[in-house]
């Protein structure tokens, strides 16, 4: 019998390296982020880019070190969904960098928890703000004060396969959410599912279902009230009558996109920076892009990244390449090659980049309509009731006038805190 | 007498190194987060170091919020799910691959890929498998006609928790019948030879010499099965997220949820304490099993 546990055991702890050995590779992946730029003229930036994105705005960081001798930056890669963790063990850790570029939402929660630095009076210095969009602005600000600045803004809209609606004879696609369900109808076969958004349980679900929070009049500060539910209704409904997969509690925007390139998806609500990955998954795919389908008015939700500065750190080079990065040719460039829409007012109008895009033109009106979550410094802990709400609504867990009523004394308890 | 004295003491050298190791590397963090589950912390004063110890609070706070106790329940169906079909679907494959025919061994290394293959991507496969519509599972099934309408195996919150012990079944299976498959081995030959005189068939031989032989390895696969399977993230962290609603939260998707997208570092800290617990006391179970095996 010893001999047996013995064997027992050597496979136990053969077990038990492979499992540890995988997550300490996880875990150190914070390790080097060691810029605290003690040198004076060493910089550091977090950034979470990927794909293009990333390359453009690494030859960017050379650039800024080649046009000057003040400042050495060393840009280092964090994976999105690991920002906000990276950040918090960063903090603890005190190996944080001197600046960061976070989700525009979380803007304002890091601020209020004191992370960032208070950059009002250099704004004011730099004069520029008066060109950016007020949305993207209001996303960097907590109570007046500006945390950070927006380098990149994207917002939704509705995508439509123009094959399939060709082919169910729609000549426009669908403006209001009655004409939706018309178009729905005609577009349901055993292959199509006429239309979906993304109502998974994270911050992504809050982010699609806020277009049509905000079109039926109600905002996240009254989800109690009869506009809210109304359109948690008319999303249920969609479910219910076969126009939208119940499935889509636990589809991401990409899964969503994915499908729709595949054709299986009529029309889904999704942002710019898919429109590069439908035209590499699929080709031949004719899509477009119109305004989200509106009950009141039409309306839609920002997305996009800041640029903060870490508070205590190197504050004034930080700035530096911060406003340099800003300038309108260089955002142009970085903002166009990258699917995203400029956070500057003067570099959208100015440029026949967007205008002249196919895909992209079709969200310069969207753009304009486009409200910030929030802000709230709370807002997390606020999203995740809303997300809350969203699931029990569409699988049916609850009623949706219950789900919301929930949500709404949630929200209220999370902003009397 | 002193001579018996310094061997002690060389003998506590010679294990020094791994006991310092052993304090750095999971000591420490142990003591921080205990400390840390007594405190009230959240990114403000995380870096200014202005804790404030607030005794029990963060545990009454955890147990008045409902999803707690629906992450506790859900840790439970998922681990006692997954280790009994485990094991007993192990078990099976184990006795089957001891049979000793022509392809045995080579069948018995390729089912072992599947516990080679990084949790996440078996993630990932599984819920592109369950997907309701272009899911393979649900068009094998409809095409079959076992089933009539698409199962929403991740979408419906009473399914969801089911189809991640599933994917975790088929993760554990192989481990399992390693383990069974060593057991079986090592059992004495004998007792079988003198059965067979005694004409027992196969069936009596798996009830009456095979498992209760095999008792002691049969424990210690549980007690493993549960201590790897109560601590589950990533499987569920990538199949749903904790979703739809609350109906797949376990203990460490909660831990995580509440440290990393809410900052309630001590609330966290709190939530990976009950599962710390609950290990802790499974482990000194297991450990007394370990003890009791090599006295006899």
């Amino acid at each position: 019998m010893k001999k047996l546990t013995g064997l027992t055991f050597i496979i136990l702890m053969m077990a038990l390296v492979a499992c540890n050995g995988e997550s300490v590779t996880d875990e150190s992946s914070s390790g080097d982020g060691n810029g605290s730029g003690s040198k004076g003229n060493e910089l550091s930036i977090w950034f979470h880019f990927t794909g293009k994105k990333q390359e453009s705005f690494l030859e960017i960081v050379d650039e800024y070190n080649q046009s000057q001798d003040k400042y050495h930056l060393k840009a280092e890669y964090v994976p999105f969904p690991d920002v906000k963790k990276q950040l918090s063990i960063g903090l603890a850790g005190g190996t944080l960098p001197d600046m960061t570029t976070m989700d525009v939402v979380d803007n304002a929660s890091f601020a209020a928890k004191g992370v960032l630095a208070d950059i009002t009076s250099r704004v004011e210095e730099w004069g520029e703000a008066s060109n950016f969009y007020d949305g993207p602005l209001q996303a960097a600000m907590y109570k007046g004060k500006y945390y950070g600045l927006p380098v990149g803004s994207n917002a939704l809209g509705l995508f439509y396969n123009e094959d399939l609606l060709a082919e169910a004879g729609i000549v426009e696609p669908p403006s209001t959410w009655d004409e939706l369900k018309e178009d729905a109808k005609k577009l349901k076969t055993d292959n199509v599912t006429p239309f979906a958004i993304s109502a998974v349980k994270s911050e992504e679900g809050t982010f699609q279902y806020y277009p049509f929070l905000r079109s039926s009049g109600a905002d996240f500060t009254d989800l109690g009230s009869e506009a809210a539910k109304g359109s948690m209704e008319f999303l249920k409904s969609l479910i219910d009558e076969g126009y939208m997969g119940s499935y889509v509690v636990n589809a991401t925007q990409d899964d969503i996109a994915r499908q729709f390139a595949s054709g299986k998806i009529a029309m889904m609500v999704n942002g710019p920076w898919n429109i590069e990955r439908l035209k590499q998954d699929n080709p031949d795919l004719n899509f477009s892009i119109s305004q989200i389908p509106k009950d009141e008015e039409f309306a839609s939700v920002l997305g996009g990244e800041n640029i903060a500065i870490i508070k205590g750190k190197n504050e004034e080079g930080a700035f530096d390449f911060l406003t340099w990065f800003l300038e309108p040719e260089r955002h142009e460039t970085f903002t166009a090659e990258t699917g995203a829409f400029p956070s500057r007012k003067d570099v959208l109008e100015n440029s026949d980049k967007w205008k002249e895009d196919k895909y992209l033109s079709g969200f310069v009106p969207i753009m304009n309509g486009a409200v910030p979550r929030g802000p709230s410094p709370e807002w997390p802990s606020i999203s995740e009731a809303i997300q809350v709400a969203i699931q029990e609504s569409l699988t049916g867990a609850k009623p949706v006038g219950e789900a919301l009523d929930d949500a709404a004394k949630k929200v209220e308890d999370i902003q009397n805190n | 007498m002193l001579k018996k004295l310094t061997n002690r003491w060389e003998g506590y050298l010679f294990v020094l190194p791994a006991v310092i190791f052993m304090l750095a590397l999971i000591g420490y963090p142990l003591i921080y987060n205990i400390i840390l589950s007594f405190q009230n912390v959240d990114l403000a004063n995380l870096a200014s170091g202005n804790k404030s110890f607030v005794g029990l609070e963060n545990y009454k706070e955890l147990l008045s919020q409902g999803v707690f106790g629906t992450s506790v329940i859900n840790t439970i169906v998922y681990t006692v799910g997954s280790v009994v079909f485990q094991i007993a679907i192990g078990f099976f494959l184990a006795v089957f691959f001891s049979m000793k025919f022509r392809f045995a061994p080579f069948l018995r290394g390729i089912m072992m890929i599947s516990w080679l293959i990084p949790l996440t991507i078996t993630a990932l496969l599984f819920k592109f498998m369950m997907g309701a519509n272009e899911g393979i599972f649900n068009q094998f099934l409809m095409t079959w006609g076992i089933i009539e309408d698409p199962i929403a195996w991740l979408s419906s919150p009473k399914i969801a928790l089911w189809s991640i012990i599933i994917a975790n079944i088929w993760v554990g299976i192989p481990f399992n019948m390693l383990l069974l498959s060593t057991g079986l081995s090592s059992l004495p030959e004998d007792v079988y030879e003198s059965a067979s005189l005694d004409g027992a068939n196969w069936f009596h031989k798996l009830i009456h010499i095979t498992i209760p032989l095999l008792k002691p390895v049969l424990l210690v696969v549980m007690m493993l099965g549960f201590i790897y399977t109560f601590k589950v993230f990533d499987l569920v962290f990538v199949m749903t997220g904790g979703g739809p609603i609350n109906s797949t939260e376990v203990l460490s998707t909660l831990a995580y949820r509440y440290s990393f997208n809410e900052f309630q570092f001590s609330l966290g800290a709190a939530a990976a304490n009950v599962l710390f617990l609950i290990l802790f006391v499974v482990s000194l179970i297991y450990l007394s099993m370990i003890r009791k095996d090599e006295v006899n």
